[in-house]
């Protein structure tokens, strides 16, 4: 038996040196097969072809590595190996191919045994010689390929440097045709996603032309929603007045439930859980420890996905879909199912705020507002107690990049189902070119572009203001919309508030590319900045410019914070016949001093202390969560100065605090020396400390030690 | 005036429960460590330290858990904690990564669940 030839490394593949022009006319035409072909098995056919022509070989294969599980699978062949079953596998380094793989360079066999080929088609049909050579890409072995012949020494070297030269092309097409396919899969699924989306709108554009809260509104949604995820049931499960307990309301497949009135305890079950827990939960095995609602195991549900139903932050029920049969859902299913959730929970308070509205003239729903240091927000929407009157009015206060905040007020001229779908396109749209970064003017162009190309083109007043909240610059443009008003600092200072005239336009989604026009103002600290829809300022028996001066009047007349003011003018100026909205901004006067305390030295002053920076970063507006997170690392630096500081005598430290161009700074300062850390668990403090805050430096002098800390007190905390 | 505490412990079946309440730092973290410890019969399996109306945890109560979980380990005594997921002093816990080290439940069932485990 001979050994099997390697042939000499090719040091370079000088293509059209090695070969003739009739040969280099193969190859090209290898080059041009390939591109022509996107379907990977064409492809292979095509090749293999050719390459048994060039050759003059009586068999030609191609072998390609299944990266998995390091195996060559056979996937195509021409000549006398046609019939190969297509999926033989070889590992690799084993047989031929796998050495050709293993060793990535070209193998001449001139004699073929069953000793030196794992495939016995091979020996079967005959074949005498083989020459093999790997398929790389960017030095990547990615198959094989190789040819046969009868005879014995049927190949030589220069026969191997032309197939490695067909082989090099192979590759490039057979990667090349690898992506496309992984692309075609990807853009199969993007559109099969896109499908279930659209079912999934489809479901909740029924939610939000419903405005009474009863079964049948409900039962047709869940029903849609069943089919959108292929599940056999799905319910809907609602908190009851205290807050406490889940009751089933709507349900396919599990109409007992409804029927029975199940209740679950918040925190217990499958449903329970979502609530306490506030986020997605999947149950793969549905059984009697893992929920409570006896139900789902009398009809037999066997896998679960569960969503929280969140309405402005807060948890307002359960919404959840489940199999008969075991089912993993995916990311994409709970994606799927959050998206439902989401404009399920939407729809459901609307037609609560509605059956509110109707029963209770005056209902008052405040809002979450994100929490930003420095001001004081709130808002008020107040729907018609007019039942044709479907809401087209929102409000937004977005957080945007370099400490800035987008502030919204928009109405949508449109009114009934309709105005509820543009008014959510408009804001999400809305939001999305805010983030862009670009200024008032050029982001409402772009809505009204938005506006022009939609199906549903309703026209919409908007004012969109953006405002620096270091400086208290703002920029602002007004389509179409009433004017912002300006309020000075406090009741007793006389002036009227003052209007934001400029940046005037026409309404969005009137006329195509037209211009919006943009105005500058700033906000003095002290000042409150008022956004309304033209419900607080219009009456039927009331010129508007009245309007407006009554609504200056009496915003201005006692300005007590953002959230007393929103109260107060929706009580008073509040309108059944139109909806009212109205946002709220002050920019807290700096007038709040720095802080300065000296602390006894010793544990039980710690507390003390605690509340007195609490309530002085309180006073400061800081969010929640930074707060805790300064009393935690001032904690810290407290503690060390009592632990290390000194001995038993009655020795004090010093804690300072103050705002300055919105920085937080802090000092501890004591008179003692800190020792080194003792055992791993002291010196967690300044780890802490480190993780709280900005920066930390902490110097140690004779005297005493300082720890100075810094934390940037800009916008972008969501309020706890 | 030092730290607003309160502490109750008891006994179910195999496990004590320990319920915290307050502040706890410097001025107290030590010595409710030593009463809770104490409060642990040889024969207990478990601790459940419930940390639902704690409002302020620093470094020092940070100690007293490892201590705790040092001490009790030693014993072949488990203990886990309950720290609902909107308690404040999850940030806290969060940032040293305490979780990696003890068992961290929501909700006191859940707690004694694992505790039981």
């Amino acid at each position: 038996m001979s050994p099997p030839r390697v042939p000499e490394p090719l040091a370079q593949r000088a293509e059209t040196g090695d070969v003739t022009s009739g040969r280099l006319r193969d190859l090209q035409a290898i080059t041009e097969a390939a591109l022509s072909h996107l379907r990977l098995d064409e492809l292979l056919d095509e090749l293999l072809v050719r390459i048994r022509g060039i050759l003059d070989a009586d068999t030609a294969a191609v072998l390609l590595l299944d990266d998995e599980s390091d195996e060559l699978v056979a996937r195509a062949a021409k000549g006398l190996e046609e019939e190969v079953e297509r999926g033989t596998r070889i590992p690799l380094g084993g047989g031929f191919a796998g050495r050709v793989a293993a060793t990535k360079s070209p193998v001449i066999l001139d004699e073929v045994t069953s000793g030196n080929v794992l495939n016995p088609i091979l020996i079967e049909k005959g074949l005498r010689s083989l020459l093999g050579v790997p398929l790389l890409v960017e030095g990547r072995v990615v198959g094989v390929v190789h040819v046969g012949r009868l005879e014995p020494r049927g190949f030589s070297e220069a026969d191997a440097q032309l197939l490695q030269l067909a082989g090099d092309r192979m590759a490039l097409a057979i990667d090349h045709a690898r992506l496309y396919e992984s692309e075609r899969a990807a853009r199969l699924a993007a559109e099969h996603n896109a499908a279930r989306v659209q079912q999934i709108q489809a479901v909740t554009d029924v939610a939000l032309g419903y405005f009474s809260l009863d079964d049948d509104f409900m039962t047709l949604l869940l029903e849609r929603l069943r089919v959108a995820l292929a599940v056999d049931t799905s319910a809907i499960l609602l908190l009851d007045a205290e807050g406490e307990h889940l009751v089933a309301r709507a349900a396919r497949g599990l109409e007992e439930s409804a029927r029975r009135g199940i209740r679950i305890p918040v925190g217990k079950g499958f449903a329970g859980r979502i609530v306490a827990e506030r986020r997605p939960v999947f149950l793969p095995k549905v059984d009697h420890t893992t929920v409570l609602n006896p139900v789902l195991l009398e009809v037999g549900v066997s896998s679960l996905l569960g969503v929280p139903l969140t309405v402005e932050g807060n948890v307002i029920g359960v919404l959840h879909v489940g199999t008969l049969t075991p089912r993993e859902f995916t990311d994409e299913d709970t994606t799927l199912l959050e998206l439902a959730a989401d404009r399920i929970a939407v729809a459901i308070d609307r037609a609560r705020q509605h059956g509110v509205a109707r029963t209770l003239q005056r209902s008052l729903l405040p809002a979450a507002l994100p929490s930003v240091s420095g001001f004081d927000m709130a808002a008020r929407y107040m729907p018609s107690a007019d039942d044709a009157h479907v809401g087209g009015d929102w409000y937004d206060v977005l957080v945007l990049p370099r400490g800035r905040m987008g502030l919204v007020m928009g109405d949508v001229v449109s009114r009934g189902v309709r105005a509820a779908a543009s008014m959510g396109h408009l804001r999400t749209a809305l939001r999305a070119y805010a983030h862009d970064g670009a200024a008032p003017g050029e982001v409402i162009e772009r809505l009204n572009t938005f506006v022009r190309t939609a199906d549903d083109r309703d026209m919409a007043t908007i004012a969109y203001v953006v405002l620096d909240t270091a400086s208290g610059e703002l920029a602002y443009t007004l389509a179409g919309h009433p004017p912002p008003l300006v309020l000075g600092p406090g009741p007793g200072t006389g002036a009227d508030g003052r209007y934001l005239e400029g940046g005037r336009s026409g309404p969005v989604g009137v006329l195509a590319a037209t211009r919006f026009e943009e105005a500058v103002d700033v906000l003095e600290p002290g000042e409150t900045l008022l956004l309304y829809t033209d419900g607080l300022v219009e009456r039927r028996d009331q010129a508007l410019d009245e309007g407006l001066a009554e609504l200056s009047r009496l915003a201005q007349d006692d300005i007590d914070g953002a959230d007393d003011l929103c109260q107060r003018l929706v009580e008073e100026r509040g309108n059944r016949a139109d909806d009212v909205a109205v946002l709220a901004v002050r920019r807290l006067a700096l007038g709040v001093d720095p802080f300065e305390l000296r602390v006894r030295a010793v544990p039980e002053s710690l507390s003390t202390m605690r509340r007195s920076l609490s309530a002085w970063l309180a006073a400061l507006a800081v969010g929640d969560d930074m707060a805790y997170d300064v009393l935690l690392a001032v904690g810290e630096a407290a503690a060390n100065a009592v632990e290390h500081a000194y001995g038993p005598v009655d020795e004090q430290f010093t804690l300072t605090a103050e705002a300055s161009d919105g920085d937080l700074h802090i000092t501890v300062s004591d008179h003692g020396r800190w020792r080194p850390a003792r055992g791993t668990n002291r010196g967690r403090g300044i780890d802490l400390m480190r993780q709280l805050m900005d920066e930390v430096d902490v110097t140690m002098a004779d005297h005493g030690t300082v720890v100075r800390m810094r934390r940037r007190l800009v916008v972008g905390e969501v309020g706890a | 005036m030092s730290a607003r505490k309160s502490l109750d412990i008891h006994t179910e079946g195999d496990i004590v429960i320990a319920e915290l309440s307050g502040e706890i730092d410097l001025s107290n973290a030590r010595a409710i460590g030593s009463v809770v410890g104490g409060g642990v019969a040889n024969d207990a399996v478990a601790l459940v330290l419930d940390l639902s109306e704690v409002t302020y945890l620093d470094s020092s109560g940070v100690h007293l858990v490892f201590d705790l979980a040092q001490r009790l380990g030693g014993r072949q005594q488990g203990l886990v904690l309950v720290v609902p997921a909107d308690s404040k002093i999850r940030r806290v816990l969060d940032l040293v990564n305490l979780e990696a080290v003890v068992p961290i439940a929501r909700s006191l069932d859940d707690a004694k669940a694992t505790a039981r485990a």
